[in-house]
């Protein structure tokens, strides 16, 4: 395939990529007992993207016999677009030319669907009295996919993602009360291996919101877990660095490269050559080798993730961060796995004299990168009194602005996870990533 | 092709169905005041569903040699299901819909790049433009059963989104139709305006009358009313409404759902299950009168589908969605003056079963001084009862209403 794409490459415009692949997934979706679906499918896609005079022409079609036709067209859109040209241009990169194959342990090809239903069913918990409903997902999806590009690169990439999710249920008054978990990675069906422990957990957690209560409201110190520390790195702060953003004035962040913005305990890092992780890959959708990219450094903004085009918009070098949601789909500055790394701290330590909350999970949140505002909905949570967690609690609601939020940083734990797979959105487009960090002692947020 | 795959399935199941979906599109984009691209994209796919013995299973595809490994696939998945002793929907016929514009269809990119030129100038006379986009679609759908359904649609879609920032503030507008609409430089040019009105924006302390402009008021009835009205969400259980049909269940005014109406974004014949669409009162001044349906929740709730059920794409089994969707007052006495709320931000913090809300104010006028960084709070449930009504209706999308104004509290922060 890839000879096929170098061959369609052609010399008319000032920078010509085409990616092509050809994937396979099968999905299993449990409403209790029952199989609600179990299937698979195929699809194939080819697209091309040409720079004409600081412009780009992007053509995509799912019909391999027009590849031809699909490059002729993007430079035809390149140069359509060329009339009022942004002036993009693409900061050097190493010219990649390999093929990187990530074997899982369990290949899904060797797995028929019915096996696959098989082994979500054999996760299923036993009932559980003011459990009401629950739900299991299992997805995965494979295939090559290949990139090449009129300066040289050729890289064929070949790996399986796969993702579970466990929804549990119960019920306060009418109100249906939700708790979920789920796990995934560049991984194939061993991803279920040892699974039960993640619906036990949800289980558990679906009967302690019946017992929850509503969180006070005002402003006090928040201890975050893991999971909601994974949503500040990703939510809070990947999406003010990416470097679209920066570029386009729309992030906070613009013009403060260097500068101490948190407190010294705030490191991040947005790194997608961590293995079996779900937002992990050997290279980005413009054929930059991937890398770990330290985005925050003792409270000081490092870094900020780049595409080739936005690193040359603000003279900075590509991070390998273009990714592009499918095939069909332009390519844009994306995180990967962003997290706060662990501090010094022990987990006991963060609780001592503390008086505030404690929130786990993320149910929802928005945040506007531009003015720095955010607000996240946690799953669940403790009522932290004299240190201690007492009463459970449930839709809390934290509201704050990044630079304040990193200010406050008061203690990073000394422990670790990271993980919590999930579909990021941006402009339309979803892409696999995951997030994580210590336990986060923050000396005074705005809870409702 | 489609029918000699319908009859290979058909060898190995009770019945098939397969649905196919041709898309082209071409979008022309901005960033800040310059082109950033021109995109195409021609896109084919195929969705087969089998039913055995009352199983469900489901393929797709998207190269036509991969038709027959889909054929096996969606038979073992059949296989694997819940036995909803399901059938696929029946011969029909359907309506003719205006949902084709040649004009839309036969767009190059010089024009539309020529309109993203002038949705920008026109931004640019009060803000900086940001962000603009325009885009042309033409679709065609066609479902072919061996219960006798052979539907077909041809269909287009016709966007301009512009995005202006002055100082910290952004203004945003949008425009889709079926049909072509030259109305660019109008869009461009709103998006400026609220752009500029939002400058120096301030939290404030208020209590008194606030009226919520449709954007604002939207994501409210998506929460609380559109999704009660899920059939499914009704199965399950989970809908507030459950076992409430043909009672007063919100204040007095009625949901309309009209797949019927002439060039709007939801117009359709059928739906994706092959079902013909109808116009539908979901609510009556305030009684709750039906639910959305497909064929398989219809089918296990002891119901009938009236048209609901639509794919995100061929990868997608059918779920149920709505067409085009108007509130309409049983009376409609105007909104007053007071906190005029453009838009909201953290809707999924609202409780859809108490209807509590708090939520914090993205934009808001009061007069002309521009409000933001406060929280407005109350109860959407409360307030539907109790709200008044504009006397004119607004269409964004596939949404038409007339503003609301209600007596409400903003906390500053």
């Amino acid at each position: 395939m890839l000879d096929k794409l170098e061959k369609a490459v052609t010399a008319k415009a000032d920078f010509l990529e085409i990616r092509a692949a050809l994937s396979h997934s099968s999905r299993v979706r449990l409403r209790q007992e029952d199989v609600e679906a179990a299937g698979s499918g195929s699809a194939s896609g080819f697209s091309a993207r040409a720079l004409h005079k600081g412009a780009w022409g992007f053509a995509y079609t799912s019909d391999e016999s027009k590849l031809w036709e699909m490059v002729e067209r993007s430079i035809r859109l390149a140069k359509a677009a060329s009339k009022k040209p942004m002036g993009a241009s693409l900061a050097g990169t190493s010219t990649a030319r390999d093929h990187v194959t990530i074997k899982p342990k369990k290949h899904p090809l060797d797995y028929s669907i019915e096996d696959k239903v098989k082994l979500c069913r054999e996760l299923l918990p036993e009932p559980r009295k003011g459990v009401v409903a629950y739900d299991l997902e299992y997805f995965d999806g494979w295939g090559p996919s290949y990139y090449v590009n009129s300066e040289g690169a050729a890289i064929e990439y070949d790996a399986v993602r796969s993702l579970v999710t466990f929804s549990a249920f119960s019920k306060k008054g009418g109100e249906l009360l939700n708790a979920r978990e789920s796990d995934g990675g560049t991984l194939g069906v061993e991803l279920l291996d040892g699974k039960a422990s993640l619906v036990s957990k949800v289980m558990r957690k679906a009967l302690l919101l019946q017992k929850a209560k509503l969180p006070p409201k005002g402003r006090m110190p928040v201890i975050i877990d893991p999971k909601m520390a994974g949503v500040f790195a990703h939510e809070m702060v990947g999406h003010a660095c990416e470097g679209d953003e920066v570029a386009n004035h729309k992030s906070i962040l613009e013009g403060k490269l260097g500068r101490m913005l948190g407190s010294s305990e705030v490191n991040i890092v947005d790194d997608p050559t961590i293995p079996r992780m779900f937002g992990s890959f050997p290279y980005d959708a413009e054929g930059t080798k991937a890398r770990r990219k330290q985005l925050f450094k003792d409270g000081r903004l490092t870094e900020f993730l780049q595409s080739r085009e936005t690193a040359a918009r603000l003279g900075l070098e590509p991070t390998g961060n273009a990714r592009a949601s499918s095939l069909a789909d332009f390519p844009i500055v994306r995180m990967s796995n962003t997290f706060f790394e662990r501090g010094d701290h022990a987990v006991d330590e963060l609780f001592e004299g503390v008086n505030g909350v404690y929130v786990s999970g993320m149910k929802g949140g928005v945040v506007d990168p531009s003015t720095g505002v955010f607000q996240f909905a946690s799953e669940y949570g403790y009522l932290v009194e004299h240190g201690q967690k007492t009463t459970p609690l449930r839709d809390i609601t934290l509201v704050g602005s990044i630079i304040d939020t990193l200010r406050h940083v008061e203690a990073c734990g000394n422990d670790f996870e990271l993980g919590h797979p999930g579909m990021c959105g941006k402009s339309g487009q979803m892409v696999p990533v995951s997030d994580g960090g210590p336990h986060i002692r923050i000396k005074e947020m705005l809870v409702g | 092709m489609m029918e000699r795959l319908l009859a290979k399935a058909a060898a190995k199941c009770d019945q098939a169905e397969l649905f196919m979906e041709e898309g082209r599109s071409l979008l022309a984009r901005s960033s800040l005041d310059k082109i950033e691209a021109c995109t195409t994209s021609f896109e084919r796919g195929f969705g087969l569903r089998v039913v055995a013995k009352g199983r469900i299973g489901y393929s797709f595809f998207t190269r036509e040699q991969d038709a027959d490994r889909a054929v096996a696939e969606a038979v073992r998945s059949a296989r694997l299901s819940h036995n909803e002793h399901y059938s696929l929907p029946k011969k029909a016929k359907y309506p003719e819909r205006k949902g084709f514009d040649p004009k839309v269809a036969s767009m190059g990119e010089e024009q539309l790049v020529d309109m993203l030129l002038a949705s920008m100038d026109a931004t640019a006379e009060e803000a900086d433009p940001l962000n603009a986009e325009v885009e042309a679609e033409d679709s065609y759908a066609r479902i072919i059963s061996t219960e006798g359904v052979d539907a077909e649609a041809r269909e287009t879609n016709f966007e301009i989104s512009c995005v202006g920032k002055k100082k910290e503030n952004t203004g945003y507008d949008f425009y889709s139709s079926r049909k072509f609409a030259d109305r660019a430089a109008a869009i461009g040019s709103s998006a400026g305006e609220w752009a500029a009105k939002g400058v120096g924006a301030k939290p404030i302390d208020y209590e008194g009358m606030v009226v919520l402009d449709q954007d604002a008021f939207l994501p409210f009835l998506e929460e609380v009313v559109l999704r009660n009205l899920n059939g499914e969400m009704d199965r399950r259980g989970k809908s507030t409404w459950s076992g409430k049909l043909g009672q007063c269940v919100t204040g007095p005014y009625s949901i309309i759902d009209d797949p019927t109406l002439d060039w709007a974004v939801g117009t359709t014949p059928f739906d994706d299950e092959g079902v013909p669409t109808v116009k539908k009162t979901m609510i009556r001044d305030g009684v709750l009168e039906a639910l959305y349906y497909d064929t398989r929740t219809a089918n296990l709730s002891g119901a009938k589908s009236n048209g609901s059920g639509f794919r995100q794409s061929h990868v997608t089994m059918p779920g149920i969605s709505v067409t085009n969707v108007s509130l309409v007052p049983k009376h409609r006495t105007g909104v007053d003056d007071g906190l005029f709320v453009k838009g909201l931000m953290g809707y999924h913090n609202m409780n859809p079963v108490s209807g509590d809300f708090s939520l914090d104010i993205s934009l808001a006028l009061l007069g002309d001084k521009p409000v933001r960084g406060c929280v407005l709070t109350g109860n959407i449930f409360s307030i539907l009862q109790s709200c008044s009504f504009g006397r004119s209706d607004v269409t964004r999308d596939w949404f038409t209403s007339p503003r609301i104004s209600f007596e409400g509290k903003v906390v500053g922060k």
